[in-house]
């Protein structure tokens, strides 16, 4: 006899039972030990499930960073006891930590519903909004908080954030610089207010006066790990790689879970990362940079699109806009460098995919994409079922070691004579390795198994600079391919 | 009711299990002639059921005496003995009590748990068989069944059966035990939660998720399922304790206290949860309910070398230095034993000395391996950056940190790359400070000697610092074993030498070890210019106070060191010394004294040595910062001995107040002596009772001295070699580098 394989039901739980298990995780969270309060809370929802069993437990795991856990405990906190502000909130945060912005927008906003004057609602309204990028509404939520409570500093704080965050940097600069001035800030708010400022700088490209704020932040108020990576980044943006090096492995030490951290000192230290840059990474990289991309690029003697408009070119003799290509496939479409270059030649639809919001928002203004996604591009290619006649895919590879599974994607969405084209950093062996920039190199050998091991041949590959970066040319591969025969 | 004989009152009490209110009417019936013999062997039987073995031994005997057909009181004694750990007699009684009467079920069922506990179920699988053919009802002999035949068969089957048990509606700590130990935790687990979930009224699924967790090494998610398992228990003994054992193994001893403590009440026949609940009222500093606690358990369950061990150290916290030397020396002279004996030895006013401490330290060696490295791959050349390894498990805010830090830190980089070997993870700002310095960082978990030497060998240190020695958390016996070609003892227990043969250096100087000292240590002395530490106080020490004196007019003792170190001839001296000074204070500060029977155990001695209880100040601890403000009120410190103040007398200096020393012969003799003579103040050292007295009166004479001295005494220590970190740091780099060479020659 298999004694799990049986259900048995419950027995009629002595009600004492299940409230003396609350009774006791109620005094381990306030103890500060959740993860010896959750299985209490646990057993009492099987007990005798209510709302506040559930909210129990809801409230251990999220003290455990448990999200798909919080957001079950409280959905059926809410099912059973109907919306509660907390148990609104307490989901909304999960949806935060997983990145689900709709789901933390919609919580969010009923939490207010529910508690119109609860400053914590709306400051994660205000952080739904702003993750949602609809900066206005975010402004307007938090700007009416300061507007009530003009001496707290948390809601000026949050305000002035949310002005850097929509580009709005001289607003975001005299808030922070005034708080910092008159009132009198805890020392993680007055982190959080030189931080506003450092990261101001940083986005307008003066990594100058973004060391020099991060530095006194830290002088200031101590170090944290935002101060230390914009601390960081402004040195690497300012050419001093060593010291970035220093600054992002500190602020990896204080939170050792943050992926982008993690691959931007491995990139700085040299050491081996792992097969790919982590999605967060690269959204990240690019929301930072979006406004300043295209100069920046530009500056840097960027070829890439114009290489992979001459190369279509060569492929298909007589391409004109009277004999245009077909449907085009622009993975990691950036701010739609790509898309202008081909626009004229198009002839049928041009889909964008991108991580970042802020670079696809920068590509939407151009007008020349059909639509535009964002989404990692492994996840797009295995939902999207539509064939193309050109997928391009220029400077993406940069940020993947492993290059098979990602063209094992590509070939399907290619359309009979289609052809794939990208280019990649070349690397000195081999294999592939992570260079001190935080990008991938690949020799020509690792390009070549990876297209065979995922049934593409090249027809056409070359050897090219892809742009000059500190006056020295980057050299790289142009490659298109087709699905082998 | 008068008229009722005491004998039946007894025995209807006991029928309506009332074992405690029992044993008056027994004591009555065994007084009054009523029924004697079987009140004896009752009483014997109710008290060995609350666990009180002492008592109930003797009176079983009678009882097997008196009535020698009887096969119940060889049964009794032999489930004592049992319980004493005592297995082979206990084997005898149960065979015994069968000789008497083959048909007794439960020394069969007692042989059948003998074989059990030896990894024998098919054997108690058939005393089992036999058992339920006289007892065909009994649920207890049923189960037990079941679980030697889940033991017997093939794992997988054997699990089915144990879930099966535990899904049973009756069922103990042991059920789950089994299914726990059946299978692996990756499989066990799915199972068990699945049990859990099916039937959350069952506390036997939490208690064994808790043993699979702990097995695994998840000793916070252990401690959560036996929460539950408590709560959903209602509070069963059993599972109460193993609470509060996982608790105290995680050192969070003031919640595992009440646990323990419930637990032994019900349960008293459970010899690991009365020893656990002496170690952590020891931990907590309440060293009488400790040694009361302690002291039961060897009466009840005899002299179990843990329980004697943590007895010796309990009344070495007591400041009963000679009943903690005799106790240690009741513990069997393994490696153990002796190293229990380390612990307390170095307190005691007669066998302290450097001499008697080397005796039992050989002896300890003798009882170890001396195997050398095999081999070094990084090779022996004695010019090249070195890797030196700490072991330690403090890491942190405790005397081995504030006493090794400035040095490790000020190590030369280019010279010496550090690697810190950590026994236990600390969090605080010492911690911080040590990981920032450390080349390489390991947290080691517990693993036996050979594993642990291994785990550092694995990152071929050259030279290995060990910071532990014999005390709590130390690991130095296993460096027998040998895990880097050289290896040095330095702080952390470091009363004397080690024995270890793989140990080849005592880290020392030339005041701790003078010359002559060579043939007291095991180790080759290896002398650092200075002292043998360098001090670092802590960021927020308090500033340097007035002299209390010049405002008091009188004169005020100190000693904040542990009263491990107030010997009986210690309080007599000071009581000297008090005489000659009339209106002046004592003022004591240490753990024990929180300890309110302690406390007045040690008032007691003290006024049987002559010190006047009115003129003492006794107070318990206070936070770090607190204590060393409590200087501000101390003119003189009075160092105790043979066993001396290291930290603490550091921290007297820093704070403004000399100390009077006498000069001991063993290394934790000299702490005071080394450090008095590094900040120039050799006149503070004595090297007889009668001279310390008189140093003593003398300083306490000269109020206006002791103010000039007082006001320079910090800048005076700042500027000594004993805060000098980088000078020390580069002395101890040429230190090491000294031993390194010796060993390169050696090749």
């Amino acid at each position: 006899m298999s004694a799990t394989a049986a259900w048995v039901p419950p027995l009629a739980a002595p009600p004492p039972l299940a409230d003396r298990l609350l009774a006791e995780a109620g005094r381990l969270m306030e103890r500060g030990q959740p993860a010896e309060a959750m299985p209490l809370a646990l057993t009492a929802t099987r007990l005798a499930p209510s709302a506040p069993a559930w909210m129990a437990l809801g409230r251990a795991r999220a003290a455990l960073s448990d999200a798909p856990g919080t957001i079950e405990a409280c959905g059926r906190a809410i099912d059973l006891g109907g919306d509660s502000a907390e148990a609104l909130l307490m989901r909304a945060r999960a949806h935060a930590r997983l990145g689900n912005a709709p789901a933390l927008l919609a919580d969010a906003a009923g939490a207010v519903c529910l508690a119109p004057r609860s400053t914590e609602a709306r400051i994660l309204l205000a952080h739904a909004l702003l993750m949602a990028e609809e900066y206005d509404e975010a402004l307007a939520v938090l700007g009416d908080l300061w507007r009530e409570q003009p001496e707290d500093p948390v809601a000026a704080l949050r305000l002035a954030e949310a002005f850097q965050r929509a580009g709005r940097r001289e607003a975001a600069e005299e808030l922070a610089s005034s708080m910092l001035d008159t009132i009198s800030l805890t020392p993680a708010q007055r982190r959080l207010a030189h931080g506003v400022l450092a990261q101001c700088a940083l986005t307008a490209g003066d990594p100058v006066t973004a060391l020099h704020a991060a530095q006194r932040g830290i002088a200031d108020a101590g170090a944290d790990m935002p101060l230390l990576s914009l601390s960081g980044h402004a040195r690497l943006n300012s050419g001093d790689a060593t010291g970035a090096a220093r600054d992002i492995e500190a602020a990896l030490a204080l939170a050792p879970q943050d992926g982008y951290l993690r691959h931007l000192s491995a990139a700085l230290n040299d050491d081996v990362a792992e097969g790919r840059a982590p999605d967060a990474y690269v959204a990240h990289l690019f929301d930072g940079y979006a406004r300043r991309f295209e100069a920046s690029l530009f500056g840097l003697g960027y070829r890439v699109p114009g290489l992979m408009l001459r190369a279509l070119e060569e492929l298909r003799p007589g391409l004109s806009p009277a004999r245009p290509i077909g449907d085009v496939l622009d993975l990691g479409c950036g701010t739609g460098l790509v898309g202008v270059v081909l626009h004229d030649m198009l002839g049928g639809r041009l889909v964008g995919v991108d991580l970042s919001p802020a670079m696809l928002r920068e590509a939407e203004t151009k007008q020349v994409y059909s639509s535009l996604h964002r989404a990692e591009l492994g996840n797009f290619l295995r939902q999207d079922h539509a064939r193309y006649q050109a997928v391009i895919a220029a400077d993406v590879f940069c940020y993947f070691g492993e290059l098979q599974p990602a063209f094992a994607l590509v070939a399907p969405r290619l359309a009979p004579g289609g052809h794939f084209l990208f280019s990649v950093e070349l690397g000195e062996g081999t294999g592939w390795e992570l260079a001190g920039s935080g990008r991938y190199r690949h020799g020509l050998a690792a390009v070549e198994a990876a297209l065979a091991g995922a049934g593409l041949t090249p027809v056409l590959l070359r050897r090219e600079v892809l742009r000059t970066e500190r006056e020295q040319p980057v050299q790289g591969l142009l490659i298109a391919a087709t699905v082998a025969p | 009711m008068n008229h009722i004989p005491p004998f039946r009152r007894a025995i209807q009490a006991l029928a309506e299990g009332q074992t405690r209110a029992a044993l008056p009417w027994l004591r009555q019936s065994i007084a009054e002639a009523d029924e004697p013999e079987l009140a004896r062997l009752n009483l014997g039987m109710a008290l060995a059921d609350l666990g009180e073995f002492g008592e109930a031994e003797p009176l079983l005997r009678r009882a097997l005496h008196d009535m020698p057909r009887l096969a119940e009181p060889r049964f009794r004694l032999g489930r004592i003995a049992a319980q004493r750990l005592q297995l082979t007699e206990a084997r005898e009684c149960f065979e015994a009590a069968l000789a008497t009467d083959p048909g007794h079920v439960m020394s069969l069922v007692g042989l059948a748990m003998l074989d059990e506990a030896a990894g024998r179920p098919e054997a108690a699988l058939a005393l089992l068989d036999h058992a339920a053919l006289l007892a065909p009802s009994d649920r207890a002999i049923a189960l037990f069944r079941l679980r030697c035949r889940a033991a017997t068969e093939p794992a997988h089957a054997g699990m089915e059966i144990a879930l099966s048990l535990l899904a049973s509606p009756e069922g103990s700590v042991e059920d789950a035990r089994l299914a726990a130990s059946l299978l692996p935790p990756a499989e066990a687990l799915p199972k068990l939660e699945a049990g859990a979930a099916n039937q959350p009224l069952n506390w036997r699924w939490s208690f064994a998720i808790a043993l699979v967790q702990q097995a695994a090494g998840e000793d916070e998610a252990a401690v959560a399922s036996l929460r539950l398992a408590h709560l959903v228990s209602d509070g069963l003994p059993a599972v109460q304790g193993e609470l509060g054992m996982r608790l105290a193994g995680l050192r969070r001893h003031a919640e595992a206290e009440p646990h323990l403590a419930q637990a032994t009440h019900f349960l008293p026949s459970d010899p690991s949860f009365r020893s656990q609940h002496g170690i952590t009222l020891f931990k907590l500093h309440r060293f009488s309910e400790s040694r009361a606690v302690l002291e039961a358990a060897v009466r009840d369950f005899g002299p179990l070398p843990t329980l004697l061990g943590n007895l010796a150290l309990t009344l070495n916290a007591q400041g009963l230095q000679r009943e903690a030397l005799a106790t240690a020396r009741r513990t069997p002279e393994n490696v153990a034993g002796l190293a229990n004996r380390l612990g307390v030895q170095p307190y005691h006013p007669q066998e302290g000395t450097a001499a008697a401490l080397a005796a039992t330290a050989r002896a300890l060696g003798a009882l170890l391996p001396a195997p050398s490295l095999a081999c070094h791959p990084p090779g022996f050349d004695p010019h090249r950056r070195l890797r030196v390894g700490f072991l330690s498990s403090s890491f942190s805010r405790h005397p081995v940190g504030w006493l090794t830090l400035a040095g490790i830190e000020a190590l030369p980089r280019e010279e010496v790359e550090v690697a810190c070997f950590s026994l236990r993870p600390g969090s605080d700002a010492l911690a911080q400070r040590f990981h920032a310095r450390a080349d390489l960082w390991r947290e080691l978990p517990k693993l036996d000697d050979l594993a642990l030497v291994e785990a550092i060998r694995a990152d071929r240190p050259d030279i290995l610092v060990d910071l532990g020695g014999h005390g709590e958390g130390g690991r130095v016996t296993a460096l027998a074993h040998r895990a880097a070609p050289v290896q040095v003892k330095w702080v952390g227990a470091q009363s004397c030498t080690t024995g270890v043969p793989g140990l080849d250096w005592m880290l020392t100087d030339r005041w701790e070890t003078p010359p002559g000292s060579e043939a007291h240590y095991t180790e080759r002395l290896l002398a650092m210019p200075d002292g043998y530490v360098c001090y670092t106080p802590p960021a927020a020490a308090p500033p340097v106070a007035p002299l209390p004196a010049s405002t008091r007019g009188q004169v005020t003792f100190g000693c904040f060191n542990n009263m491990a170190k107030m010997t009986p001839e210690v309080l007599t001296a000071w009581a000297e010394i008090m005489a000659a000074t009339p209106g002046s204070r004592l003022v004591l500060r240490t753990h024990a004294l929180a300890d309110a029977a302690t406390r007045h155990l040690v008032l007691e001695r003290a006024v049987a040595c002559g010190l006047d209880p009115a003129r003492i100040e006794a107070h318990g601890p206070v936070p770090h910062e607190a204590l060393l403000a409590a200087y501000g009120e101390i003119d003189i410190a009075l160092e105790p001995f043979p066993y001396a103040g290291g930290l603490t007398a550091c921290e007297a200096l820093y704070m403004g107040v000399p100390l009077v020393a006498l000069a001991g012969s063993s290394f934790a003799g000299r702490h005071a002596v080394s450090h008095l003579s590094n900040i120039g103040l050799t006149d503070w050292i004595t090297e007889s009772v009668p001279a310390y007295v008189r140093r003593a009166i003398a300083a306490a004479q000269d109020v206006v001295g002791l103010q000039d001295l007082r006001s320079g005494l910090r800048a005076r220590m700042v500027a000594s070699p004993l805060m000098d970190a980088p000078r020390f740091g580069r002395n101890l780099a040429v230190a090491l580098r000294h031993a390194w060479h010796e060993r390169c020659l050696a090749q």
